[in-house]
């Protein structure tokens, strides 16, 4: 099974070759993401698993199981609505083929399962998102992708070193069943840099909101999961040092929606959002994997909605009003990440806070107030019952159909539904009180040589961190 | 741990130290290059932990180097040397419209 479907992969490499050519620039990424969206919804929903060991070749492995198939879904769904808006647009042929190119790589890194496999194609997908962000050619779009360059690059040489460490002891790349100190930390350290965890990676703010809306979908949507992917992928393996993760999740969490809170730029906010979500995957490692399938869906139903706004800030957004049916596509994405019940959020978060332990339930529940409370700039947005057409409403549709979808979404129960009621509610009280006293926080996090020092510091936290719970 | 690896590691710390503490944004890209080679050299260093003739069955040899670390070391290679020219190039736009390599200096003028 797992052949065949890196065969299908490699069909794709080749076949986004022919973006090179003029008259299917267009046609080969749309065609590639829908035959991908049929694939994966096949794979999702007949549950489909498999696992390829390459022949006596030291653990080398790909596999298709839970965790993968929830990110494939993701990754088919975000990239066919980001291709839509795409090939919209003007752009040299280049640039299709780097998108066609993303899907994928994309694909074979959510099957890999040995410590090189995700070497190689978190760097492969690194390379692919860095010149898709550096496309537009705008100098701050440049900058915000080297910096995402160099610290990346940087990470994942520790990751590579602490692989090297497990190799000399185990001598196989299979993902270790129980790792010391020192490699454990360096392979940790070096992901959560790609991951977009709050303090680790303060490049994103920057690269997510300078990039044009479609690429800011794929890259908050699949980009930064890749990552993510890896972590879950090693998390079982790691025995006490999965706390770090844990830990900097539930930071994240927290601090990414301060940030949020505080700003008022449209796609900064989401940027910030996604550091939180990301906080909310990781804080529970163990079923992470349907947290990111959900914020994959409603991050890029977010992100693509910056194209139908008329204004970016949310001050003079509270002013405008919107079409009815624009304003239905703005406000139901922040539903869900709010998590309404009996949306795909809902699903996720209470999946997540079933597995918490009670004093991270604690900052969770405040995490999840606080994206009510940032979310609440859009949800009370107000509409006027004008017929005014969407820009892109296949793209809503589609995302709209994964949101509210009865098979991912009918699982919570009673009281579950009653607790993110109430979430919602104390949510908006908290930003009637709040309204008017926000103003952006600094950015100095996010500047390339502060980002590097706190990332040293990190790397000694963690140390000490696994020390202490050891 | 052998002091040949420990060598390597050091390296590749030393590496990660010029990253954080050189201002010079093309100093950070070399000392990222550093620090690849110093992963570079300690897998090759790990391959000869088991012994040094090459693992290729002969007469003579009594020990062989481990052939898998070096393999899939050449992919890191090759992603390296992607990654050191595309940050390169993509630096000269930078300093060309900013005309600083000062990275401080670069973020100001980028956020002004």
């Amino acid at each position: 099974m797992v052949r065949i479907y890196v065969l299908f992969n490699l069909v794709l490499i080749v076949s986004s070759m022919l973006a090179f050519l003029n008259k299917f620039k267009k046609s080969i990424p749309l065609a590639a993401g829908f035959v991908n969206l049929v694939v994966a919804n096949v794979i999702y929903w007949s549950q489909l698993s498999g696992e390829a060991v390459l022949w006596n070749s030291f653990g080398v492995k790909l596999i298709l199981d839970n965790i993968s198939r929830d990110f494939l879904l993701m990754n088919s769904i975000v990239f066919l609505a980001s291709t839509i808006v795409a090939v919209k647009k003007e752009k040299p042929s280049v640039f299709f083929f780097l998108l066609a190119l993303f899907l994928p790589s994309c694909n074979l890194m959510f099957l890999s399962c040995d410590m090189f496999n995700i070497y190689v194609l978190l760097e492969l997908t690194t390379l692919v998102v860095f010149l898709l962000a550096s496309f537009g050619g705008k100098t701050n779009q440049v900058w915000s992708a080297l910096k995402y360059m160099v610290l990346g690059t940087a990470g994942m040489n520790l990751y590579l070193l602490g692989v090297g460490m497990i190799f000399a002891r185990s001598r196989t790349f299979e993902l270790p069943t129980l790792v010391d100190v020192i490699p454990a930390v360096l392979v940790i350290s070096g992901l959560l840099v790609k991951a977009g965890v709050f303090l680790f990676s303060m490049w994103l703010p920057d690269l997510h909101s300078s990039v044009e809306s479609e690429l800011s979908a794929l890259l908050s949507g699949v980009g930064i999961k890749t990552a993510v992917y890896a972590i879950l992928r090693f998390s079982p393996s790691l025995g006490k040092t999965v706390d770090v993760v844990v830990l900097f999740g539930v930071v994240s969490a927290i601090a990414g929606v301060v940030f949020a809170l505080n700003e008022r730029n449209y796609k900064r906010i989401l940027a910030y959002h996604t550091l939180s979500q990301v906080g909310f995957v990781l804080s529970a490692p163990a079923v992470g994997s349907f947290y990111a399938l959900a914020h994959g869906v409603f991050k890029s139903w977010l992100f693509l909605n910056a194209e139908e706004l008329p204004v970016k800030d949310s001050k003079k957004l509270s002013r405008e009003k919107l079409p009815f049916l624009v304003w239905l596509a703005v406000v139901l994405p922040c539903l869900t990440i709010c998590g309404l019940p009996f949306t795909i959020g809902a699903t996720a978060k209470h999946m997540v806070f079933s597995q918490l332990t009670s004093w991270q339930k604690i900052f969770m529940y405040g995490a999840a107030v606080g994206t009510v409370i940032s979310f609440s700039k859009f949800l009370f947005l107000r509409p006027t019952f004008k017929m005014m057409r969407p820009v892109n409403p296949l793209v809503h549709i589609l995302l709209g159909f994964y949101c509210f979808f009865p098979p991912l979404v009918l699982s919570v129960k009673g009281t579950e539904v009653f607790k993110s009621l109430i979430v919602l509610g104390v949510g908006a009280l908290i930003y009637f009180i709040l309204k008017n006293r926000t103003k952006p926080l600094p950015r100095r996090l996010e500047n390339l040589e502060d980002s590097l020092t706190i990332y040293v510091l990190l790397i000694a936290v963690c140390f000490l961190v696994v020390i202490v719970r050891g | 741990m052998h002091s040949l690896e420990a060598i390597m590691v050091a390296t590749t710390l030393i590496g990660f130290l010029g990253v954080v503490l050189r201002r010079n944004f093309l100093m950070k890209i070399i000392s990222l290059d550093v620090m690849s080679t110093g992963v570079i050299s300690f897998y090759v260093a790990i391959a000869s932990q088991t012994g040094n003739s090459p693992p290729i069955v002969t007469a003579m040899a009594v020990s062989y180097a481990h052939p898998v670390p070096q393999a899939v070391i050449v992919t890191a290679i090759v992603i390296g040397f992607a990654t050191l020219t595309l940050s390169l190039t993509y630096t000269m736009l930078v300093v060309k419209k900013t005309s600083t390599l000062d990275s401080r200096r670069v973020e100001e003028r980028v956020n002004w």
